[in-house]
């Protein structure tokens, strides 16, 4: 699929990472951050307050069971609501400090919903969308980096799923700035059902990358884009921010929600 | 009557001619020390002697060559003996606040201290390198994806099976909670409420089941995650030893003759395993705050060498010399570091003392500087009698301080201690401290003086000669050398000794050369020794020619010339700090009729010492013994050394006290040209005294200042004709027979000189011709004898029949 490769433009108003209290966010933001520094963006966190908590929090036998203590406990709603705002709190000096230390204007938004509805509802065409893996417990201890940029994204790889679409070839593009700006090593998952295809396409990549004066990556055949596959190929490479051209917004929602249930990484949406 | 003493028996001249070389530059060195030969004998066992307790004490005056005897005999032992251990202290990686001490090989503390510096230096790159390459990174994260796929899955499972139940896992922000689904959304309260009461109790039953599994979940995700940080830091370990193994396996091939460094290096790398993270931080304060907030760091200094002492130099055995010995000058110290406030210290601040350094070899320490300094001399014993070096705080030791402090491992001792002092302090410890005994069984005691013989005056010229040069003098003449001989014997206070106590001689040298030098000439001569010496005495002389001014002018009453009863010139010496010098005393007696008692008047009012007292005794026992043994010693006598102030001691005067009674006894009038020196014993025998040449010389002076007669002169036992070295002005005026030294072996031929009457010699019975002193003194104590025996009749009153006067009449 022939293109011409200087007509391909990445325009990004803002970049949006969505997070509900499942999400796992430092990564996300950590990505986000990165990307509207290398896009000159702006930073929206955009925080969804999930709906089932709310209406689940009204029963009159409802119980929350402490993710540390295993101690059970009575809920109404007006703990959950105090729960979600120093939930929102906490994300807003996250976004904050990955912002201040890239120097990039943002804002938080609050919405109710599903985190993948309300996400797709919220980003706009020109908007990118972050979506921050889903998460029971978080098992990594956490170490204290001051002052260090990108300590997850460092030295890591961001991957990009690469079909030869113009949504791909954007997602190259993008990635390929993620991976300048914070230094990471790029991956290009190619999904081709022979050797043929994934030759045509590792070319048509390498010449988006070249483009944009980039060399650099290693390309990693898959036979299919699902997203099984293809979340088994970016661990593989030990990815940690995948770049996924979503395509159309509409009628996405289960699709990206089924990703995310299979990734162990943060998500790019690329229209 | 006795006769003066010739001239030439008034000195010991030493005659220049004896020496055959023309200056002192001539003579090869000297390097033994003279007449200290017992005292070197001791030294070389004490040394020598390898056994416990056998430390030296060495006495002897200042300046008598104890430290150069005791030198040059370690020196001698110490260069062929051998180096002993270096020692150093480590950190203990079980116990910190108790240091490890190990001993290596000499020079090989510092190897050591080097080898742990570069493999630190080492670690710092190879443990980071390791922690930051993909393979580490990679293996954490599969521990990671692992563990974090085993939560996944045994959520999902979970989940899954309330899904089927129509109950959804909901994610709040601390935890979980179990909500009932209708048509994929979770059911209000509303809808709930609709539910039939069946329904309703199914839900909360199925929910309080998934409630108690999820419980069971979590605490099964809290076991999971500790064993994640095992799996975790049993990686690290695996990683770190990669790094760490290979070097520390190099070092222990290095050391392997060393089982301790063995030890000591097998515990540092479990410590490096167990904290490796402390290699892997890089401290970024500013210079001025990291001083401050150093400690809170995680601190590579407890991989360091603290190379306590190190024997490096080929130079044999230690020989350390405590000047300074205070408690932990001696012992060892832990030093603390301020730090926000505190005290802090580790075993990097272990510091040696003295005792470290001469361990496996000698310490020298000064007697009294130790003795004056708080604990120092219990430190010292403690260690020589446990046998080891134990570095205690005294401040803990008193509680004067509570502060972390250490304990650091005591170090075996195995040092010979040479004390030097003065033989009095060697007496008081002797006495009064019992361990002391058992701690210096070897004492070398060092003359104050050596015998004056052709070889002794000989080997003394050469000593003189080395002194010269190695205090880089002019050389010394012949006359100089005999003068300086004899300055050594007046020094010595006796013309057949020299002094032992060479530094008088080099300050008396020294200034001979100040003395040449001006003088411009190229070699020290007699007559600079004379100014030299001279001098000295003129710096020193303000008080003596004060005494001297007042007796010329009739303040002090001394008579120089006439006679008189019960009056005699009596001498003394007064010693001020290194000069002394003698002077004529008025002594007076007055005699009564008594009950025997001679008053010594110096006594009754605490002016006399307890010498001059068992003087005055002495002679009151001669008296009644030689003059009253068959009838009641019937005698009242008063003595009293006339203008004194201070306090009078010593029984040279005894002799002088005992012709001043005789003569009131007597009523025969004592010759004032004279005055006498010398102690009596009960036989009326003259006894040796001290300061003699002091003494004719002060009289001299007197004297000669009012005009030399002829008859004047001084009376001295005969035993001090031997210590005779008077200066060459008095011996110039004897020669001339202006003045005159008389040598007396008893009383009788003292009081004879003094009065010009015969002594005669007293019958059994204490009698003696009526023309002789003795004979004149038992008629005398007869009368009085027989008045008491008049007054103690009965009925004998004053004023009365029985008074004295009138049966003396009868």
């Amino acid at each position: 699929m022939a293109t011409d490769r200087r007509r391909v433009e990445v325009k990004v108003r803002r970049v949006v990472v969505a997070l509900d209290t499942a999400s796992a966010p430092s990564e996300a933001l950590e990505a986000a951050a990165g990307l509207a520094r290398g896009l000159g963006a702006e930073l929206v966190g955009l925080f969804v307050e999930d709906q089932r908590l709310l209406r689940f929090a009204e029963l009159p036998f409802a119980q929350e069971l402490g993710g540390a203590t295993a101690r059970a406990h009575p809920v109404n709603t007006a703990d959950i609501e105090r729960a979600l705002k120093a939930h929102a709190d906490r994300l807003r000096r996250l976004l904050s400090e990955a912002a201040r230390s890239l120097d990039v204007p943002w804002t938080l938004a609050v919405a109710r919903g599903q985190v993948v509805q309300a996400a797709l509802e919220f980003a706009g065409i020109e908007d990118l969308l972050v979506m921050a893996r889903a998460r029971y417990l978080s098992v990594t201890v956490a170490r204290p980096q001051a002052g260090q940029q990108f300590p997850s994204l460092r030295a890591r790889t961001v991957a990009a799923l690469f079909d030869g679409s113009p949504a791909a070839e954007r997602a190259l593009i993008v990635a390929h700035t993620l991976a300048q700006v914070a230094g990471c090593e790029l991956a290009v998952i190619i999904p081709a059902a022979g050797p043929e295809l994934f030759r045509a396409r590792r070319i048509d990549a390498a010449e988006v990358l070249a483009s944009r004066g980039g060399s650099a990556a290693a390309y990693v055949m898959v036979p299919g884009a699902d997203p099984a596959t293809v979340e088994r190929a970016a661990r593989a490479q030990r990815a940690r921010v995948l770049l996924w051209p979503g395509g159309g917004r509409e009628g996405a929602g289960k699709a990206v929600a089924a990703l995310l249930a299979d990734v162990s990484c943060p998500v790019v949406m690329i229209g | 009557m006795i006769e003066p003493l010739a001239a030439d028996r008034l000195t010991h001249r030493c005659d220049p001619a004896v020496f055959r070389f023309a200056t002192t530059a001539e003579l090869g060195p000297l390097d033994d020390v003279i007449g200290q030969e017992r005292a070197a004998r001791a030294v070389d066992f004490g040394i020598s002697i390898a056994r416990d307790g056998y430390n030296l004490f060495v006495m002897g005056a200042p300046g008598s060559g104890k430290h150069t005897l005791v030198r040059r005999a370690i020196s001698r032992r110490a260069e062929r003996a051998e180096r002993p251990s270096d020692w150093v202290y480590v950190n203990n990686f079980q116990t910190p606040h108790r240091p490890l001490a190990l001993a290596l090989p000499p020079g090989r503390g510092n190897a050591l201290r080097r080898d742990m510096a570069k493999l630190v230096e080492e670690l710092r790159g190879a443990i980071p390198a390791i922690f930051e390459s993909d393979e580490y990174t990679a293996r954490v994260e599969a521990i990671d994806a692992e563990f974090t796929e085993r939560h996944e899955r045994a959520f999902g499972a979970l989940g899954a099976e309330a899904a089927e139940q129509k109950i959804a896992l909901l994610r709040t922000p601390s935890g979980f909670s179990f909500a009932p689904v209708k048509d994929g959304e979770v059911m209000g309260p509303e809808e709930f409420a609709k539910l039939s009461e069946e329904e309703q109790a199914r839900i909360e039953s199925t929910i309080a089941s998934l409630q108690g599994k999820l419980e069971k979940l979590v605490r099964e995700v809290m076991r999971w995650r500790a064993e994640r940080i095992e799996r975790v830091k049993a990686l690290n370990r695996e990683m770190t030893l990669l790094a760490v193994g290979h070097l520390v396996d190099e070092l222990k091939r290095g050391y392997q003759d060393l089982p301790k460094v063995v030890e000591y290096l097998e515990a540092l790398q479990r410590d490096v395993l167990d904290h490796a993270d402390d290699f892997r931080k890089q401290p970024e304060a500013p210079a001025a705050l990291a001083r401050l907030v150093q400690r809170d760091e995680p601190s590579l200094r407890r991989y360091e060498v603290n190379v306590l002492v190190d024997h490096s130099a080929p130079d044999g055995s230690p020989v350390v010399f405590a000047d300074h010995p205070t408690y932990q000058n001696l012992t060892g110290r832990v030093d603390h570091i301020a730090q926000l406030g505190t005290l802090v210290t580790d075993f990097n601040l272990i510091k040696a003392g003295a005792l470290h350094r001469a361990n496996g070899g000698y310490l020298l320490i000064d007697a009294t500087k130790l003795l004056n300094q708080p604990f120092a001399w219990e430190g010292l014993k403690r260690a020589l009698t446990r046998k080891e070096l134990r570095i205690e705080s005294l401040a803990e030791m008193y509680s004067l301080v509570s502060t972390v402090s250490l304990e650091p491992e005591p170090i075996p001792l195995a040092a010979k201690v040479v004390l030097f002092g003065e033989r009095y302090i060697y007496y008081l410890l002797q006495a009064y401290d019992p361990d002391f005994s058992k701690l210096f069984r070897v004492a070398a005691d060092f003359s104050d003086d050596f015998d004056r013989s052709a070889d002794t005056t000989e080997t003394f010229a050469r000593l003189v000669g080395t002194l010269a040069s190695r205090e880089q003098l002019l050389p010394l003449d012949r006359s100089a050398v005999a003068r300086t001989v004899d300055f050594g014997s007046r020094y010595a206070g006796d013309g057949k000794k020299i002094t032992a106590r060479l530094q008088r001689i080099t300050d008396l040298l020294t200034e001979a050369d100040h003395v040449a030098r001006e003088a411009g000439h190229a070699a020290l001569s007699a007559e600079d020794i004379d100014r030299a010496d001279a001098a000295r005495r003129d710096r020193a002389d303000r008080l003596r020619e004060r005494v001297h001014e007042e007796i010329l002018r009739g303040t002090l009453l001394i008579d120089t010339s006439g006679a008189k009863v019960g009056q005699v010139n009596g001498l003394s010496v007064l010693a001020l700090g290194d000069y002394a010098f003698g002077g004529p005393t008025r002594i007076t007696a007055t005699t009564r009729l008594g009950e025997g008692q001679v008053i010594d008047i110096q006594r009754e009012v605490e002016l006399g010492g307890a010498i001059h007292s068992k003087g005055v005794l002495i002679l009151s026992a001669f008296l009644a013994a030689r003059y009253s043994g068959q009838r009641p010693h019937s005698l009242a006598a008063s003595l009293v050394f006339e203008q004194t102030y201070s306090e009078v001691e010593g029984d040279s005067a005894s002799l002088a006290e005992l012709c001043a009674l005789l003569s009131s006894l007597a009523d025969a009038p004592i010759r004032q040209s004279l005055a006498v020196t010398g102690s009596i014993n009960q036989l009326g025998e003259v006894q040796p005294i001290g300061g003699v040449n002091e003494k004719i010389e002060g009289f001299f002076d007197v004297c000669r200042a009012r005009g030399l007669a002829g008859d004047q002169g001084v009376l001295i036992p005969a035993a001090n004709i031997d210590h005779l070295m008077l200066r060459a002005d008095v011996v110039a005026a004897a020669r001339e027979g202006k003045f005159h030294v008389y040598a007396v072996s008893t009383v009788d031929q003292a009081i004879e000189l003094l009065t010009g009457v015969p002594a005669g010699t007293p019958d059994v019975l204490g009698e003696g011709p009526q023309a002789t002193i003795n004979g004149r003194v038992a008629a005398r104590l007869r009368d009085y004898s027989t008045v008491r025996r008049t007054w103690a009749r009965p009925g004998a009153r004053p004023g009365g029949p029985g008074r004295p006067r009138r049966l003396g009449g009868d």
